[in-house]
């Protein structure tokens, strides 16, 4: 993957989720020949399609761009992290149902929630599938500088990412 | 604080809410929110005190920095209403 151009990647990544380049035309509202462009390298998505582009295969600008793909999680030497008041805590869910539920949540709130005593803020869906995600747990880690996605589960068709940036 | 709501199809609609954070975030809210829940549990004490709400509502505040323009809330539904709350 990481000798491919940019237009290669698209057209890869979008077989890879069995669109048709009509799809992703219509989806990216422009063209076909717009897509079929790209994927040849005769040209390039515009920079404001991006963040919409890598949604729609399924993965990050960054990745689409560079063909890099970020580590899972990482353990942040203490002279590289971030300080906690800007850190950020995304949680990504793909219900089975097709609903998209995208929360970023500053990690000092979690931290005060901590604090206040609300151990478990619990995110439930269809029916408690998803029972409870231990946020503590969760900071603990952040305390000691794990950053980057640090859940990953599916449970009854439901897809959870817990990522901390 | 920016809330926006819209659909597609029939239900197609769009709705915005906009209002500057500290008039959501503030002294009187913390009151309303730790009075309403006394009310609503006259039996027992509320989980949080006036206090404890105060830090919340300024921490809130202090939250919409560390987003940098992102959503706090981002819910778009299997049949296209989508739902974003800004802080």
């Amino acid at each position: 993957m990481e000798q491919m151009t940019l237009g290669k990647r698209i057209a890869f990544l979008r077989k890879q989720r069995n669109l048709t380049q009509d799809d992703l035309a219509e989806r990216m509202m422009v063209s076909p020949q717009a897509v079929s462009k790209w994927e040849n390298d005769q040209s390039c998505p515009d920079i404001a399609l991006l963040p919409e582009l890598s949604k729609a295969l399924g993965v990050t600008v960054d990745y689409l761009l560079s063909g890099e793909q970020e580590p899972a999680a990482q353990l942040v030497p203490n002279e590289n992290r971030k300080p906690v008041e800007q850190m950020l805590l995304k949680v990504v869910i793909d219900s089975s149902d097709g609903d998209r539920v995208r929360i970023n949540l500053p990690v000092m709130l979690i931290k005060l929630g901590l604090e206040m005593g609300a151990g478990d803020f619990g995110i439930s869906m269809n029916q408690g599938t998803l029972q409870k995600i231990d946020f503590e747990q969760i900071f603990r880690l952040v305390e000691c500088g794990v950053m980057g996605k640090l859940v990953e589960m599916d449970s009854d068709g439901d897809h959870v990412e817990i990522w901390v940036e | 604080m920016k809330i926006s709501m819209s659909g597609i199809g029939e239900k197609q609609r769009h709705f915005t809410l906009a209002l500057p954070t500290p008039v959501i975030f503030n002294r009187t809210t913390a009151y309303l929110a730790v009075k309403f829940r006394i009310m609503k549990n006259e039996a027992g004490e509320p989980k949080l005190s006036y206090e404890q709400v105060c830090v919340l509502m300024t921490a809130l505040r202090k939250g919409k920095e560390c987003l940098h323009g992102l959503p706090l809330l981002d819910v778009e539904s299997s049949d296209g209403e989508k739902i974003k709350i800004y802080l």
